[in-house]
């Protein structure tokens, strides 16, 4: 029997589209749409999808799903899509899928009002947070909602003709979801008060859109400007007179959900206002889902770390069977802290346990007594956690780096989120070699390197007399003298008759972080040999604390991490043969490099803390994962690994060898300083000299 | 008059520094001088720790003398040093020595701030002792009954505490300075800068919300200091916006991004 063209195009596109598909998303859709269109029309769809495939499968997919309808709109498909692609390139999937939802440009055209989640996400994020209450993290969604620890966010928002105004709708809208679990509108016992009615989804509209009316009111007495945002929106929905009449009735600052779920009768036959642009979705399932499992998690969690300062308390209670210890909390003033005292004594709880109590008391509005006290035999039992990875306190985590193996976080970019624990780092050593590395660069430089020991001697620390100071700790003898003898021959005395001491002290840390991937091969890998060691000798002259480690991953598991030099041992001897023995291995994965770092050099104590990274060209990785680390994405992970650095305290600070002076590297190195040196072979004639530039 | 008194007078405050207090901080202090023990004001920059140390020196009558702790200042600075004046070589007290020796507040501001070899000095004057050894002149000076020592420091930082001696360390009568409750910050805003009461409010509420960005890119959050020169600026005209802009957020921080965060931030406030 011959298979239908429906069957084929079926095989066809799957095989395309494969890595974006999975059990509940299948290519289905896309060839119902096609087989609906002429055969001109699939052939140019036939030559389109491959290649968007090939760039990403995620972007071919959605290509499938909307270009179809537009095939016959414009004669500009080609251009358009080329546009696409280009977004793609140049700014990620997120921008090139908002691209693709606008259509061509005279369809509706309306990007340049567009304000985009993935260009906004971090200004939301921080506005978010700085709003209180727990933690949340912003995701694209369909539809906007939240799960009460998510804000699910359209990808791009066109409400009004003006981009500024979206800006400000989509901090409504952050502002609002906030607002449902901060106030309150989810709770354990939700589903019995819908129970109540006859239908309970109708009552959870209903419900739903009461409380937009309360944490509307709320946010407008708490964030006046954003409330001169919601008003025109406000004013102009539509409402029956039992709504207003609910609206303003909840609108005082005394209504509180209660009140909303008994307006819920009254309404429950009425035509219900529409939503508003910054309104959730009608969704509470998500919410009360996350709220069981978190209430759970959160009890667990609470009462093994009160187990545990039990246990840490000084001296150690004998145990006294007849005494119970007596745990109490009182809230303090901002409602969302607590105190926790001890037998009448104050306890001075972690920050995770505020963190916790934080979060109950928002789902809850108090501490209940199980969490406090004793249970059964086992007392304030420490139970077994499954440690989340990457968090770097937990049990498995630790024991995990004492073997030489380090959890860290990822950016994504794409979710503006976190990868939690996604990469592997592994302490790897370097064969030494036998190649007297030192001194052949010392030869080889000799000019340079004499004018590094010259300057940087003068650079050294130690302390030193400033002599003839007008103020000072003690007597200059000699200016004294002069000053004396000055008199004596009827001269004014001098004034400046002291000495100071004047300490300068380097109290400097660097960590220089070296490129091993295999693009250093040949040239570049033997000139960032060469400065590693007029590097490292000149920081031997100058007496600045260092530490050298290189770097090469393939996949977020096996990313490897080489001790050259470390901060501990200073003359150690074996370091000559390392750097002679550093060789090019695999890819760049940037951000977890410069994570360990960071995590090393804060170890230092030291008043500057410097990290330098010496690499060629793009952060890039091979991986399995959709998309990879290259592009948009290693650029952002490692551009957040700088920012998570400068903002631990750590100057970092990026050499690059690359000739093509490529536009990304103010995006990627934006954080921090850097430099571009176009040819390789001016690195080690460089590097001392940059060194010293930054350093005084 | 006595000498003390004429050696002290440019130190004591005559008019009384507007302070507001928060808890029984007020008596807590007075209670400390009276038994002679030194004080530790721990508490964020800009919270009133100075402007309370000025108010009880004006209440107990005692001169003050503050030093604004830095990384460069000596022992010497300290406690003094030789002036060479006209052929003669004569000792001059340094701020410390002269509040042991004639009595009053001696205040180190920000102490982590100094090197811990210029502190060591303050060991034996905050314990039993009250001792101030004078190593250049070779003698050790008793403390005058009237004399205090208090320090300040922000934990936000690091722990001074670690560097003190145990034995030391507890004898500080430890005192918390936080921002005020909303209300009062206001009110306190309005005192200082004249602005009324409303947006004095409305700048606690953004202030709040900046305190929630502390260790989420933030070092600290807006002070009650920086809220009182933001309603300086727009009592003089300034729109909030820009008020805000000038006075707390180009303070907080150069990051771009949190920049333009922080903006949102005074939008949505004001
Ligand atoms: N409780 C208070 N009473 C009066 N003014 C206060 C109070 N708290 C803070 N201020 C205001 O804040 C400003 C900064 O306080 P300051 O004492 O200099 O802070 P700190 O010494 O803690 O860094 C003061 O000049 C004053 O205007
Ligand atoms: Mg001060």
């Amino acid at each position: 029997m011959q298979p239908s063209p429906e069957d084929v195009l079926e095989e066809h596109l799957e095989e395309m589209l494969q890595a974006a598909l999975s059990s509940r998303r299948t290519v289905l859709p896309i060839v119902q749409i096609l087989s609906r269109c002429s055969p001109a029309q699939q052939q140019k769809m036939l030559h389109w999808l491959p290649i968007l495939a090939r760039i990403n499968p995620e972007l071919a997919f959605q290509c499938g799903m909307r270009v179809p309808p537009l095939l016959d709109q414009g004669p500009d498909l080609d251009g358009w899509l080329g546009m696409v692609i280009d977004r793609y390139d140049r700014d990620g999937l997120q921008q090139a899928l908002a691209l693709l939802r606008d259509g061509p440009p005279g369809g509706s055209g309306r990007s340049a009002e567009t304000a985009f989640l993935a260009e906004m996400s971090g200004l939301l994020h921080t506005f978010v947070t700085a709003l209180g209450g727990r933690p949340l993290q912003l995701a694209e969604g369909e539809q906007p909602y939240t799960d009460t620890e998510t804000l699910f966010l359209p990808a791009a928002l066109t409400l009004t003709g003006q981009r500024q105004e979206n800006g400000r709708l989509y901090h409504s809208l952050v502002a609002h979801l906030w607002g449902l679990g901060r106030f309150g509108t989810f709770f354990p016992q939700l589903p019995q008060w819908l129970a109540r009615h006859p239908d309970p989804e109708r009552a959870a509209g209903c419900y739903l859109a009461l409380e937009a009316y309360r944490v509307d009111a709320i946010l407008g007495r708490l964030l006046p400007g954003l409330a001169r945002v919601m008003a025109p929106w406000q004013a102009a929905r539509p409402a029956s007179a039992a709504w207003q009449q609910a609206a303003r009735a909840l609108a005082a600052p005394s209504a509180s959900r209660e009140e909303s779920g008994a307006w819920i009768e009254r309404l429950y036959d009425e035509p219900r206002p529409p939503p508003l642009p910054f309104h959730s979705a009608p969704l509470y399932r998500p919410a009360l889902l996350a709220l069981q499992n978190r209430l759970e998690r959160e009890k667990t969690r609470f009462r093994t770390i009160v187990g545990q300062m039990l246990w840490q308390r000084e001296p150690i209670p004998l145990p006294d069977p007849g005494h119970e210890p007596h745990l109490e909390w009182r809230p303090l003033a901002d409602g969302l802290t607590v105190e926790l005292s001890l037998d009448g004594q104050p306890l001075l709880p972690p920050q995770e346990l505020h963190n916790l109590s934080r979060s109950i008391l928002q789902d809850l509005g108090h501490i209940p007594p199980e969490y406090l006290t004793a249970s059964g035999a086992g007392g304030y039992a420490v139970h077994a956690q499954t440690a989340p990875a990457g968090s770097p306190h937990t049990p498995a985590a630790e024991a995990a780096s004492a073997s030489g193996i380090h959890l860290y976080d990822e950016w994504d970019f794409h979710r503006a989120d976190y990868r939690k624990g996604w990469c592997v780092l592994k302490e790897c050593s370097i064969q030494p070699s036998t190649e007297p590395i030192v001194a052949a660069t010392l030869e080889k430089y000799g000019g340079v390197w004499q004018v590094i020991q010259r300057s940087f001697a003068l650079l050294r620390g130690g302390d030193a007399w400033l002599r003839r100071q007008a103020q000072g700790d003690e007597l200059d003898m000699e200016a004294l003298v002069q000053a004396l003898v000055d008199t004596r021959i009827g001269l004014e005395m001098g004034e400046r008759l002291y000495r100071r001491r004047q300490r300068y002290e380097r109290d400097v840390a660097t960590l220089l972080l070296v490129d091993m991937s295999g693009s250093t091969k040949g040239w570049i890998m033997r000139a960032i040999q060469e400065s590693v060691v007029l590097l490292c000798k000149a920081l031997q002259v100058l007496g600045d604390r260092h530490a050298v480690y290189g770097f090469s991953s393939r996949t977020r598991k096996h990313c490897e991490w080489y001790a050259i030099q470390s901060f501990e041992h200073p003359d150690d001897p074996a370091v000559e043969g390392r750097i002679a023995g550093i060789l090019p291995m695999e890819y760049t994965r940037m951000g977890v490099f410069i994570r360990h770092a960071t995590t090393l050099l804060n170890r230092q104590e030291a008043k500057t803390r410097l990290l330098i990274t010496l690499s060629d060209g793009k952060p890039e990785d091979y991986d399995g994962f959709y998309d990879g680390y290259r592009g948009q994405y290693a650029i952002e992970d490692t551009r957040k690994a700088l920012i998570e650095a400068r903002r631990s305290g750590i100057h970092p600070f990026c050499i690059t060898i690359d000739s093509e002076a490529r536009d990304y590297l103010p995006r990627l190195y934006g954080p921090a300083r850097f430099v571009v040196l176009d040819d390789v072979r001016q690195l080690p004639v460089k590097i001392a000299d940059i060194y010293r530039r930054l350093t005084t | 008059m006595p000498a003390d008194t004429v050696t002290m007078e440019p130190y004591r405050i005559l008019d009384e520094p507007y302070f507001e207090p928060l808890g029984n901080e007020i008596d807590l202090f007075a209670a400390a001088c009276e038994h002679r023990l030194p004080i530790l004001l721990k508490g964020p920059t800009g919270c009133g720790k100075s402007r309370f140390v000025e108010h009880m020196a004006w209440r107990l009558r005692r001169p003050l003398i503050t030093v604004s702790c830095h990384e460069d200042m000596t022992t010497s600075d300290l406690v003094g040093r030789y002036l060479v004046i006209g052929g003669e070589t004569l000792w001059q007290d340094g701020p410390l020595t002269l509040a042991v020796r004639h009595g009053g507040i001696c205040y180190l501001d920000e102490i982590v701030e100094a090197r811990k070899d210029t502190t060591v000095v303050i060991h034996p004057l905050a314990d039993d002792r009250r001792m101030l050894p004078m190593e250049k002149r070779g003698t050790v000076l008793r403390a005058a009954p009237e004399f205090c020592l208090v320090i300040s420091y922000n934990p936000g930082y690091q722990s001074l505490l670690k560097d003190l001696k145990q034995s030391t360390r507890q004898r500080f009568v430890a005192m918390e300075f936080d921002y005020p409750p909303a209300r009062q910050e206001a009110w306190i805003i309005h005192k200082e800068s004249g602005l009324d009461q409303e947006r004095a409010a409305a700048l606690v509420q953004f202030a709040q919300l900046t305190r929630n960005l502390k260790g989420n890119g933030l070092e600290e959050g807006a002070s009650t200091r920086l809220l009182v020169h933001a309603g300086r600026l727009m009592l003089a005209g300034l729109s909030p916006t820009a008020a805000c802009a000038a006075a707390i957020t180009q303070a907080l921080t150069d990051d771009a991004e949190m920049i333009a965060a922080i903006r949102a931030l005074s939008d949505s406030i004001f």
